[in-house]
C-alpha cells in the first residue's frame, strides 16, 4: 500500500481509533505518527475536542426549573397512581 | 435511556438530553460559504504534510486552560451551531451525548462507516476552531 503522510492519516485517524481499518493499514499509520510530532500534536488535540466542547457545553439546570419539572412530575406521577 | 449514569441525577440527565436536542434541532441562521467550512480544515503542503507547527496544532487541546469557562461556553457552541447540519447531528449524538457509532448510526439511518466519516468531519472543524480560538484568530 501507499506510504501513510499526516494528509492521509488525518483523512483515516476516525476508523483507526474505531478499530476500522485492516492491520497493514494501522501498521502504517502508527509507523509514520511515531516519527512525527506534527500528526502526534495533531492526534492530542483531535482527541481532546469532543471532551473539551462536552465540558463547555454541559449546563446544570437553573434550580427553578429543576423544582417546577420535579413537582410536575410528582403530580404525573400521583395521577398515574390514583 | 442508554446514556443516563445511576451516578448522575435525572434532572441533569434530563437537560442535558432537552439541550443537546436543542443544538441538534437548531439549523444555521446564517450558513458558511463552502470556502469558509474549508479554512475549518487542517492545512497541508504539496508533499501532504501537516503546515502548522506542533505548537500551534496542539493548541486546540489547552484552549480550556487558558479561556474562562463561560466565553469557551459561547464560542463552543457557536462553533457546533456552525457546523453543517448532517456533521452537527451526529457530532452532538457522539461526542456529546456520547452515544456509540452503532447507536448514532441507528438513530439517524445510516451506516456505521457514514457516521464516522460525519463525526470525523465535524471533529476536524471544531478542533480547528478550537485552535483559532487558543490563537485568538476566532
Amino acid at each position: 500500500m501507499k506510504d501513510i503522510v499526516c494528509m492521509s492519516g488525518v483523512e483515516l485517524l476516525m476508523e483507526y481509533l474505531e478499530g476500522a481499518l485492516a492491520t497493514e493499514v494501522r501498521a502504517a499509520i502508527e509507523a509514520h505518527v511515531a516519527g512525527c510530532p506534527r500528526c502526534d500534536a495533531f492526534i492530542a488535540s483531535y482527541l481532546e475536542t469532543p471532551r473539551i466542547v462536552r465540558e463547555a457545553t454541559r449546563m446544570e439546570m437553573p434550580a427553578d426549573l429543576e423544582a417546577s419539572l420535579l413537582a410536575a412530575l410528582r403530580r404525573a406521577m400521583h395521577r398515574h397512581d390514583g | 435511556m442508554s446514556t443516563f449514569r445511576g451516578g448522575a441525577r435525572f434532572s441533569t440527565w434530563l437537560y442535558r438530553i432537552v439541550t443537546n436536542a436543542g443544538l441538534m434541532h437548531r439549523r444555521a441562521r446564517a450558513r458558511r460559504p463552502a470556502e469558509s467550512l474549508d479554512e475549518l480544515l487542517p492545512r497541508f503542503d504539496a508533499d501532504g504534510r501537516l503546515e502548522d507547527t506542533p505548537d500551534a496544532l496542539r493548541a486546540a487541546s489547552r484552549v480550556d486552560e487558558w479561556l474562562d469557562r463561560q466565553v469557551l461556553a459561547k464560542k463552543a457552541q457557536a462553533a457546533i451551531e456552525g457546523l453543517p447540519d448532517l456533521y452537527r447531528d451526529a457530532f452532538v449524538l457522539r461526542d456529546l451525548e456520547e452515544l456509540s457509532t452503532a447507536e448514532v448510526a441507528q438513530v439517524l439511518g445510516v451506516e456505521p462507516a457514514t457516521v464516522r466519516q460525519r463525526v470525523h468531519r465535524a471533529r476536524l472543524m471544531v478542533r480547528e476552531f478550537l485552535g483559532a480560538l487558543a490563537g485568538g484568530r476566532a
